[in-house]
């Protein structure tokens, strides 16, 4: 058996007691006692020499009345609260059974009285099947006993003929209470679906509103097409941190200090929210990370956690289009920030440790001495300076962007290094790399660009291998 | 020295030019000097002399004997020299010594070979394009020239019947262009529309590399009929570097009787009867429409409207001009038109202009020169639109375009604001004979296909259409609450 169908019977029978007990009591307060009283207007036609005699049988059902009632506020279970409710039809029987042989014998119309004990007892109080039987059994049994016990040839057949009567009555309540109790447990069953139902969808809202708040702290570090990718499970996400191939920017403000001091705190303020506003989704545009600001300086970093071929291409042309960017918007930069708004950017390609980190405060992050690099490349540039060492020449030097060498420096922590200038996108075409997507091509993970077709149609198209995204 | 001998001295010191014809090599082509005991490579040739590359055995040619040889070019004889070696060089290359010739008697005729080379060189690309024609089926080859003589024939006795008209006044022969020109472009409509069927089924075994070389015969060979028409014309030339441009868009709503010729004017009537012209026209009506409802709706409250790929803008002229007859409250309108071609903009800027001043409209106009991709790399950063709309631009988008142009758009509307996009129904029909007739390739979708493109858009979405059912408008409003 399921557990629906558990949880069904459960309640069935939680209902059973709770409705067993009102019945029973609805009928020995509301019931017994005025319909036997308003009996006695036929006692007084059927049997009136003895209509005294019958007033006081019918009394002794208050007796009884008063006896279940007091019981059946004491008990709580299924068995006693049958028990005494048996009892009380037993009891209601009985003493019809006896004015009925009191005034005449088993061809009394009398009998009738025990077919409505048995209407009442069998079509709506809801009985187990045992108690329903042991209940018909009580109220006819007496009657059968009695007429037995004085059989004679006159009353037999009569007695058959009631018979029958008795038998329809007892048919009639069975299929009323059959109809009854069906539908009282489609009932029920509907309720324990629509109770499951809310469970489920109390635990689904649950799960969405912590996966859209994780999302949502996703969103401040990923770009929009990544938190897509994870939602929608493209892309997966672990929760263990990793090694893997990174490429690191810090991108720095030149004089912020200096700058703060000399405007004021708001004017630095809203410069650096513009700042961010521009620099971040330029960051996203190319799948990097962006892991923190340290102070005003923002890190970030490319292929984690959406892996792309061309990461550390990709870096540089972001921290190209930052600086670009920002020296297009010069002009509304230095209504808060005073002077030329200047940038100086390092990157580092290297192993590091990624993943979800810190113990208090959890982001996503990137450790290793690939980001200590990159922050010492960053102090080593000067203002409007994108600066890399060997481990990314090669990267760029393939995508044809525009390279010098700046000599050797001394990193701080690290040691002497070859240290170059990444100038302009050179033949790497800014129309390539700025364009439009955010879209990896499927064959090399290159970031798609718009290009029209020989029929003039515009589509996506990988620049290096050719695939077009269809 | 005497005075003599210094004066010959100092002329033997004077380097005198030697003139001689000049040496010419043969590029690309196989030319042989056959001796008695072998054929030799020719290196180079003059009106005087002859050179060969000798890769082994040059000692055999000696400078004091003469020799016989027969001189082929593509094993064409050009002539038999009497050959006396003037001397010997060993290559740098190492390919072998060349030994240069000077004629005892006679010349190389130089004349006779250039005539070889050219003639080898056309019958080289003849054979080229023979073997290229053998790609295009014969079939489609058979039903293309079919096209071309019922044009031709056609023209032919449209030619006849206006040489008839020509003395005729300038009225009667109006009316008898206007009359005429129907009924032919009927007919030639009777007769392409099931050629056009059976010119894509012969294609249908063609691989997808040899289609453009079907397309580009088919398009020689009537060229000098079909594009009689202006707009045909146009559309094959693309003179802004796209079909479907703005004076496009003009020509089809202008639906005027223009051609070279009066058989060019019946081949423009029959182009500009096709569904798909009828459709622009229908589309600037529906678009007008929207704009009427979305303008009465708001009653004098300002509305920010944008169309994107303007082209002319007929819709805004049509509102503009009809504002005062439907009591429209333009004061608060701000229309946004923007485009990538400057000239479109220029041409909507000329006729609205016009008509504002001609209607005193307060309307207000902004003209945006901007490419569509612009659009979707956000360096368009207008927003907060009540209506935005595009029609004969989501056509030129892939799939994947389409759906990061709608959501740029769909991004830039406020709430409550609508979104319309219109496309080329897939049931249209002539596709087939735009694409080779005209050069026009679009992307064709079902109301399917925009709802699988847009319907994740989170705003209610529907698709509604012109009367000929062949362009479909995709409508999608934004919630009023995010």
């Amino acid at each position: 058996m399921d557990q629906t169908e558990q949880e069904v019977l459960r309640l069935r029978r939680e209902q059973r007691i709770t409705e067993l007990r009102d019945f029973i009591l609805i009928s020995s307060n509301w019931i017994s006692v005025p319909l036997y009283l308003v009996f006695l207007i036929a006692d007084y036609f059927y049997a009136p020499d003895k209509f005294f005699v019958y007033f006081s049988i019918r009394m002794l059902i208050i007796p009884s009345c008063l006896f279940v009632n007091l019981m059946i506020r004491r008990s709580n279970s299924l068995a006693k609260i049958q028990a005494l409710g048996t009892f009380h039809a037993f009891v209601s029987a009985f003493l019809i059974t006896i004015m009925a042989f009191y005034a005449e014998d088993a061809t009394s119309p009398y009998y009738a009285g025990l077919n409505l004990c048995t209407i009442l007892v069998g079509s709506f109080i809801p009985w187990t099947a045992g108690a329903l039987i042991c209940n018909i059994a009580l109220i006819y049994l007496p009657f059968y006993a009695w007429s037995f016990w004085e059989w004679n040839t006159h009353s037999h057949s009569r007695l058959i003929v009631n018979s029958c009567f008795m038998v329809g009555t007892v048919v009639i309540t069975l299929v009323i209470r059959y109809v009854n109790e069906k539908y009282r447990m489609a009932a029920i069953r509907s309720r324990v679906a629509l109770d499951q139902e809310l469970d489920r969808r109390a635990v689904i809202i649950k799960e969405k509103s912590e996966e859209a708040l994780n999302l949502a702290e996703l969103a401040k570090q990923f770009s929009p097409q990544v938190v897509h990718a994870i939602r929608t499970g493209e892309m997966q996400i672990s929760d263990s941190v990793k090694e893997s191939e990174i490429c690191v920017s810090f991108i720095d403000i030149c004089d912020s200090t200096s700058v703060m001091q000399s405007v004021g705190v708001e004017s630095y303020q809203n410069a650096l929210d513009l700042y961010v506003a521009i620099a971040v989704p330029i960051l996203f545009k190319y799948d990097i990370t962006f892991d923190k600001m340290i102070g005003d300086a923002i890190m970030g970093f490319s292929n984690e956690p959406a892996k792309r071929m061309d990461y550390i291409a990709r870096m540089g042309a972001a921290c190209l289009e930052i600086r670009d960017t920002m020296a297009a918007r010069d002009d509304e930069m230095m209504c808060f920030w005073g002077r030329p708004f200047e940038l100086k950017m390092g990157l580092a390609n290297g192993p590091a440790k990624v993943g979800f980190q810190g113990q208090i405060v959890r982001s996503y992050t990137a450790t290793g001495m690939v980001v200590n690099k990159a922050n010492r490349l960053c102090d080593a540039a000067r203002p409007g300076q994108i600066v890399f060492d060997d481990s990314s020449i090669a990267a760029f030097a393939a995508r044809g962007f525009q390279t010098r060498m700046i000599g050797t420096k001394t990193l701080r922590g690290i040691g002497e290094r070859n240290v170059y200038e990444l100038e302009s996108f050179g033949l790497a075409s800014h129309e390539r790399w700025s364009e439009v997507s955010a879209a990896a091509c499927e064959v090399c993970g290159t970031i798609l660009h718009l290009e029209e077709n020989a029929a003039g149609i515009l589509i996506l198209k990988c620049g290096d291998c050719g695939f077009v995204l269809a | 020295m005497s005075l003599t001998q210094q004066q010959e001295s100092s002329e033997v010191q004077i380097r005198r030019p030697v003139i001689r014809s000049d040496r010419r090599e043969l590029v690309g082509m196989r030319s042989t000097l056959e001796f008695q005991f072998g054929s030799f490579e020719v290196r180079n040739y003059s009106a005087t002399g002859i050179a060969i590359l000798v890769k082994t055995g040059a000692d055999r040619f000696i400078k004091s004997d003469t020799y016989p040889a027969s001189h082929n070019v593509d094993g064409i004889k050009v002539g038999t020299y009497l050959l006396s070696v003037v001397r010997k060089a060993q290559l740098s290359s190492g390919e072998g010594t060349q030994v240069a010739f000077e004629l005892k008697s006679g010349s190389i005729p130089i004349d006779k070979i250039h005539t070889i080379a050219t003639v080898c060189k056309v019958l080289s690309g003849f054979n080229e394009a023979q073997q290229e024609m053998s790609k295009i089926p014969l079939e489609f080859r058979r039903l293309t020239l079919e096209a071309k003589l019922f044009l031709q024939n056609l023209e032919a006795r449209v030619e006849e019947m206006r040489i008839e008209k020509r003395y005729c006044s300038l009225q009667e022969l109006q009316s008898f262009e206007t009359t005429l020109i129907p009924i032919i472009a009927k007919l030639i409509t009777d007769w392409f529309e099931p050629g056009y069927q059976q010119l894509e089924a012969s294609l249908k075994d063609v691989p997808a590399a040899d289609i453009p070389k079907c397309t580009d015969f088919f398009r020689e060979q009537l060229k000098e009929l079909i594009y009689q028409s202006p707009f045909a014309h146009r559309s094959v030339s693309k003179p802004l570097g796209y079909a479907g441009d703005f004076e496009m868009m003009n020509i089809i709503y202008r639906n005027e009787q223009v051609g070279t010729s009066l058989f060019g004017k019946c081949l423009h009537a029959y182009w500009l009867d096709h569904s798909e012209a009828k459709a622009v026209r229908n589309r600037s009506k529906y678009l007008y429409e929207i704009l009427l409802r979305v303008i009465r709706d708001r009653a004098g409250a300002p509305l920010k409207i944008g169309s994107i790929a303007c082209g002319p803008s007929r819709e805004v002229q049509m509102i503009i001009e009809s504002a005062a007859e439907h009591e429209l409250d333009l004061s608060n309108c701000e229309f946004h038109l923007l485009d990538q071609d400057v000239n479109a903009l220029k041409y909507a800027h000329e006729k609205l202009w016009e008509i504002v001043k001609g209607t005193n409209s307060p309307v207000r106009l902004n003209f945006i020169n901007k490419a569509i991709k612009h659009v979707i790399t956000r360096r368009w950063q207008d927003s907060d639109f009540d209506l935005l709309y595009s029609a004969g631009l989501f056509d030129y988008f892939s799939d994947p375009v389409a759906r990061m142009v709608a959501k740029s758009l769909f991004e830039r509307l406020k709430p409550g604001g609508k979104l319309v996009i219109g496309n080329f129904n897939l049931t249209t029909p002539n596709q087939f004979g735009m694409r080779l007739a005209l050069d026009w390739s679009l992307i064709y979708r079902s109301r399917e296909d925009l709802k699988r493109l847009f319907g994740d858009l989170e705003g209610d979405f529907s698709i509604e259409q012109e009367p000929e059912g062949v362009n479909l408008f995709c409508v999608i409003r934004k919630p009023e609450t995010p």
